[in-house]
């Protein structure tokens, strides 16, 4: 029995969708497609799952991950197939495959690749490339202000070329761009993409509307993790 | 359909987006062309406390079934996505469609608690809806409402147009069935109204006029309609076997309050407890077998997924075939981690097998509801419980292994005395003492006691509704005595707030007269009121203040067996007689048997069953 590492969606509604409840949910979709999970023992027993990073509330993505353990022989391909049928259109397994990484998914994740859509008037489309190539390069400093152990608000610097790998945009449409992204992950921080488009509006690029599209997660090689 | 994109721009602004998206499994989503009726459920209060009502997804699924009916769900946006609505020109909408709430043929309201009647404003008004009925003209939705304080509607009755008085399941596919019919002809809202009164359980109340007397009290209410009944006698759902239940329901992306599966094992309550409005108007008991309700459970798991099965009544112990059903549960998923829970339980050695055996899968706490300190005031209440039922299932559960348990009280009970609640210290101690009274190396586990007192609220159509409720000083001083007097480290007490329990007094017996109150409140911003640190009590006072309406009347004055109530049109089967016996006997500190035991004639069986009630174990 093998442990199965499986990449899925989340897509539409589902973004607004916290990483906790979307544990919970995946381990009922595991309940209502009737596969025979492991459970850790104690009183409280629970499912053994993992999951890859949290993603940010309001973020679109086909690059989720998570790892089950079963207490049946189950092909990945028909784990995949049972789940797909009990879960939305908008989170379904996109691949399903045995795993003998001993590593958390976490461990395994080095980058994250992002599709950004922007729109706003007038739409300087060299101006926007310039300031992504200077914050790729050269690199932007920023204020992160963050409640340390104590409720009290701390300030943290923030250096952009630091966290990002690749950035670039292109025109997608009138007053429209796509930014495609790969942000440098790792357990001790990252940058959110947030943070990128706070900086991008504060630079009066005033964005009127925007959507996000994770990817993938990529490893250190910057290939998928699956 | 609203501007999604617009929506789509504010929600990350906004506490728990969730909330506010729909998309969860097992909710309809149809095809709005081909349905001819749209019914928005609204449930006044915040997603997660709507998604936990059961009869939101009873009566969801129950629309749903119908083809030609496209039920949709809307709840209170919290403040913060009010204030998003409002500023951005976002009306309230459903949350299948995002069609706004005009679009709607009917808005019908569930009445789970009065605390919730200003949501119900607010939420009509941020649906662009005129709040009175009399202002909203005949392409605008029907407003109807249904739910436990339907029993008292009249604080509602210029703003709802129609209520359903009783269980909803069969009485909701009659009016739409009527509403379809009145819609073929050019539709009319007056002939509507007029030919929905003629069914049983509905309850129209511009057909009505309330006359007072110079004292304020009521004198006689008017029939100002031909079409319109003197009486409304509440709906009851005969037999619980054959009545609609869904086979799913909604599973929610977000931590909701009641997480599970719920099997409602029988309606109705046999106890008889004097303050229990519940104990009154589900009468009589009608119990489910228990292969229905397996079956239920099995089609509810496969469709959610939950983990959880609650087994859910008025007082689950009471259920004929307890044994039977949980252990047939047991047998069936305690392998797949499923646990079962059995809340409002009454515990004697029969139950405390099954309990153990409940435990295996997941350990919980143990909940007790004395009601009361004293066995005087335990009988005056009819709680029909010795101290002895008390203290000896608490030692057992002790013995088994529990350290943890929660003490429901009430304080202002009708007659109580300082000693009386002090009684309520005395308890939580014996307990306590029962705890350590044990050989040092049985002792496990770490105690905590956690007694709770809520201030009571007499309700109608209970034999205390006559009573006058305690000032909010002296529910103030006995909760301050209380909390002065238990100082044990393992014994933690906790109170209502005072203030909400006298407002909820003010409305649950409330006339005609508080709509204009209800209206005044909303205007000054009262939203919420249920939630403590939502209520605003000093607007509250103002605008009582300012539509010249006191609210001592309606909660601290004792009145007459004769005088005429708001709700006396209302007939839920129990009745008037036996209400007044139960309350003399109240004086007395008598008790009234189970009427498992035997019939008590509280009515319920001539008026609406005709035949004894199946419940009576003598009835042979």
């Amino acid at each position: 029995m093998c442990k199965i590492i499986n990449k899925y969606s989340k897509t539409g509604n589902l973004k607004y969708i916290s990483h906790l409840d979307v544990l919970r949910f995946i381990q009922r979709s595991v309940n209502r497609a009737g596969i025979r999970a492991k459970y850790s023992e104690g009183f409280n027993p629970h499912m053994k799952t993992s999951f890859g990073f949290p993603l940010s509330l309001g973020i679109e993505s086909i690059g989720e991950y998570f790892e089950i353990e079963l207490n049946e022989n189950l092909p990945p391909e028909e784990f995949k197939r049972k789940m797909n049928s009990v879960m939305p259109k908008e989170m379904q397994i996109i691949k399903s495959s045995c795993s003998d990484n001993t590593n958390s998914i976490m461990a395994r994740c080095a980058y994250a690749e992002y599709i950004i859509g922007i729109e706003s008037e007038n739409l300087d489309m060299d101006r926007l490339n310039n300031l992504l190539s200077e914050m790729l390069e050269t690199g932007v400093v920023y204020i992160r202000q963050k409640k340390n152990k104590k409720k009290k608000l701390v300030n943290k610097e923030i250096n952009t070329k630091e966290y990002i790998r690749y950035l670039k945009a292109d025109k997608s449409g009138d007053n429209k761009a796509k930014i495609e992204a790969v942000f440098i992950t790792s357990e001790t921080g990252s940058m959110k993409v947030d943070e990128l488009l706070k900086l991008i509006n504060d630079r009066a690029f005033n964005l009127d509307y925007h959507t996000i599209m994770k990817v993938d997660a990529l490893d250190k090689d910057m290939e998928p993790i699956l | 359909m609203i501007d999604v994109k617009k929506l789509d721009r504010e929600l990350l602004s906004v506490e728990k987006p969730a909330r506010y998206v729909g998309s969860e499994l097992n909710s309809v989503v149809k095809d709005k062309e081909k349905t001819s009726v749209r019914f928005a459920f609204a449930f006044p209060d915040v997603y997660e406390v709507g998604m936990s009502h059961t009869g939101l997804h009873i009566l969801y699924h129950m629309l749903n079934s119908i083809e030609n009916v496209w039920c949709e769900r809307v709840f209170a946006p919290w403040t913060d996505m009010e204030e998003v609505m409002r500023k951005n020109s976002i009306p309230l909408y459903g949350l299948e469609s995002k069609d706004e709430l005009k679009e709607f043929d009917f808005i019908g309201f569930t009445l789970q608690y009065e605390m919730s009647y200003t949501n119900i404003l607010n939420m009509l008004d941020l649906g662009g809806i005129p709040l009175k009925s009399k202002d909203r003209t005949d392409n605008m939705p029907i407003v109807i409402a249904g739910g436990p304080c339907a029993y008292n509607p009249e604080p509602l009755h210029e703003i709802v147009d129609l209520f359903t008085v009783g269980e909803a399941e069969e009485l909701l596919p009659e009016l739409l069935g009527i509403y379809e019919k009145e819609k073929l002809n050019g539709f009319n809202k007056l002939k509507f109204l007029e030919k929905a009164s003629q069914l049983e359980g509905i309850y129209v109340p511009q057909f009505y006029e309330e006359v007072y007397n110079e004292d304020n009290t009521i004198k006689e209410r008017k029939v100002l309609n031909n079409n319109a009944k003197d009486i409304i006698t509440k709906r009851i759902i005969k037999d619980m076997d054959k009545v609609y239940y869904p086979d799913k329901s909604i599973l929610p992306y977000i931590d909701v309050v009641h997480d599970r599966v719920v099997l409602e094992l029988f309606r109705g309550c046999t106890r008889g407890c004097r303050f229990c409005q519940a104990g009154m108007v589900y009468r009589p008991v009608r119990e489910k077998k228990s292969d229905t309700l397996v079956n239920q459970a099995e089609s509810m798991l496969n469709s959610t997924g939950h983990d959880e099965i609650s087994l859910t009544s008025l007082s689950s112990g009471d259920y004929s075939c307890l044994p039977d059903l949980t252990l047939k549960l047991l047998d069936k998923y305690e392998n797949d981690n499923v646990s079962i829970s059995l809340p409002s339980l009454r515990l004697d050695s029969m139950t405390f097998d099954i309990i153990q055996r409940l435990q295996e899968v997941r350990k919980s706490g143990l909940t007790f509801a004395p009601e009361a300190g004293t066995q005087r005031m335990r009988d005056v209440i009819n709680k029909n419980l010795t101290e002895e039922q008390i203290l000896g299932p608490v030692e057992t559960a002790f013995k088994l292994g529990w350290s943890t348990v929660k003490l429901y009280f009430m304080i202002g009970l009708p007659g109580e005395t300082m000693e009386d609640v002090l009684g309520i210290k005395e308890l939580s101690y014996k307990i306590k003492d029962k705890f350590f009274a044990r050989p040092k190396e049985e002792i496990k586990g770490n105690l905590k006691i956690n007694s709770s007192a809520s201030c009571f609220v007499p309700k109608p159509f209970t034999p205390f509704q006559w009573t006058a409720q305690n000032s909010i000083e002296e529910f103030y001083d006995k909760a301050k005595m209380l909390q002065r007097e238990i100082k044990d480290k393992k014994v933690s007490f906790s109170y209502h707030e005072p203030k909400l329990s006298y407002l909820e007094a003010v409305f649950a017996r409330g006339d005609r007269r508080l709509s204009k109150v209800l209206i005044s409140a909303w205007e000054k911003g009262c939203r919420f009121d249920g939630w403590y640190d939502m209520f605003d009590f000093d607007k509250w006072m103002e605008a009582f203040n300012e539509t010249n309406v006191d609210p001592d009347f309606f909660a601290k004055r004792q009145r007459e067996i004769t005088e005429v109530l708001p709700w006396d049109f209302i007939d839920v089967g129990v009745s008037k007689k036996y209400l007044i016996s139960e309350y003399e006997k109240s004086l007395e500190a008598m008790t009234t048997h189970d009427c498992r035991l035997g019939c008590t004639n509280c009515g319920v069986n001539h008026r609406l069953i005709g035949g004894a009630c199946p419940h009576v174990q003598n009835n042979k």
